[in-house]
């Protein structure tokens, strides 16, 4: 049986994560509101130089585009593959992306679409300021006006990290959770598995506290509920009824 | 800079600390989860068929998600037939020596040595992610051929010891008769 006493409490946890979340966004918001009040922004005049598409029903126009890669860790795209043309919120969040491609948009004849690639690369953090060429520095400094920009850049810092170990700590975490489930809704009394986990990283006395504590209570009482037991039960019958069917028929 | 740029600025920071926190609480996370793993799908006492199910479809999930990530996009594309062929092998080998199944056997030697290795490659692929190594398309193949035979032989190994259960039931009717 579940416990509805839980409920309470639940909606408490809740309520307070959704105070505490907006009062956390919305401090940095009144931060970022007075940081950036006095800051002058550089305009952007690339809207004015890339025409605006428009199709009329059943109208079919060809343009040219030039493209660039936005993420150079990510595998070429293969032969099969579909591209479907539409904006990208890159353009908004990667720091300098939309000074440099306001630059190459607003004076095309000036830099060549290689050197323009590569400054994109460099806007992702994962290429060295050193490692670029003459032009491809140029025209960094020239759409961001400082050199090297992206060094210490924590926003740019923060997509690398997350592009490095955004899988694995998806992975791991999602390994642990579910198998942590696993164990408490197949195994009898989960408690004891959690002590035993955990117990090889963290001192015994914490382990045992940790398994008979809360969590190892909650565990151990979602393990013996009817419901549960009777859902268990039920697939290990029918399982058993459909390899039965199976191996009859071999017979 | 604009209010949007200044946002993200100072929310990067407190993304950085939570990101940092977040690898850290992963990298102990998985020490735990192969033990689990390995207690989950080696035991046989009570309900093994749920538990062997569920644990199929955790372990499929998890190989899913992560070969899906886009760091090995385009690598390894025989990934699907390399992971059925090796489910077939797991799924078969087990049902086809069902005759020498030992129903009073507590934990199964084969499925914890199965997740084990497959719990080894996992985090040896993740440590090469993480060190910039360029393409480990072998690691990957074998992750799959892995990944394949322990989902194969989990629902081999369950099957074959109902099966076995099967035919000694008959039999010991006929003895108690």
């Amino acid at each position: 049986m579940i416990d509805t006493a839980l409920f309470p409490r639940i909606r408490k946890i809740a309520i307070w994560a959704a105070v505490c979340a907006a009062a956390f966004f919305g401090l940095i918001a009144v931060a970022a509101l007075i940081f950036s009040s006095g800051a002058a922004q550089k305009p952007m005049t690339y809207g004015k130089v890339v025409p605006r598409i428009e199709l009329k029903p059943g109208e079919r126009k060809v343009f040219e585009f030039e493209s660039f890669c936005l993420d150079n860790h990510r595998g070429s795209p293969r032969s099969a593959d579909a591209y479907s043309l539409m904006d990208t919120p890159a353009v908004r969040l990667r720091p300098y992306l939309g000074e440099i491609f306001n630059e190459y948009l607003s004076h095309p004849s000036r830099w060549r679409q290689s050197d323009v690639q590569q400054a994109v690369w460099y806007t992702e953090g994962h290429k060295q300021w050193e490692s670029l060429s003459a032009d491809q520095r140029s025209l960094i400094q020239t759409a961001t006006g400082t050199d090297d920009p992206v060094a210490g850049h924590p926003v740019i810092f923060l997509s690398r990290m997350a592009s490095v170990f955004g899988t694995v700590v998806k992975t791991n975490l999602l390994l642990a959770i579910f198998v942590l489930a696993l164990v408490t809704f197949t195994l009898p009394v989960p408690s004891q598995f959690l002590e035993k986990g955990i117990s090889w990283m963290v001192s015994p006395r914490i382990a045992r506290k940790a398994a008979r504590g809360q969590p190892g209570e909650i565990m151990d009482k979602v393990a013996v509920s009817k419901e549960l037991d009777s859902f268990r039960i039920q697939i290990d019958v029918l399982f058993s009824r459909l390899v039965f069917r199976l191996f009859s028929r071999r017979r | 800079m604009g209010f949007a740029e200044t946002y993200y600025h100072i929310l990067s920071y407190f993304g950085i600390a939570f990101l940092g926190l977040a690898i850290l609480v992963s990298i102990c996370a998985v020490i735990p989860a192969c033990y689990w793993l390995f207690s989950a799908l080696s035991s046989n006492r009570g309900p093994a068929v749920f538990r062997r199910l569920l644990a199929l479809v955790v372990v499929g999930f998890i190989s899913y998600s992560y070969l899906g990530s886009p760091f090995f996009y385009g690598i390894a594309q025989w990934r699907r037939t390399t992971i059925l062929c090796a489910f077939i092998i797991g799924l078969l080998l087990p049902i086809l020596r069902s005759d020498g199944v030992r129903l009073e056997k507590r934990t199964d030697r084969g499925l914890a040595m199965l997740s084990g290795l497959w719990w080894a490659i996992l985090v040896l692929s993740e440590a090469l992610l993480v060190s910039g190594v360029p393409g480990q398309a072998v690691l990957l193949y074998l992750f799959m051929a892995v990944t394949g035979l322990l989902c194969g032989a989990v629902l081999g190994v369950t099957t074959a010891r109902i099966a076995k259960q099967k035919m000694v039931e008959p039999a010991t009717g006929a003895g108690g008769s």
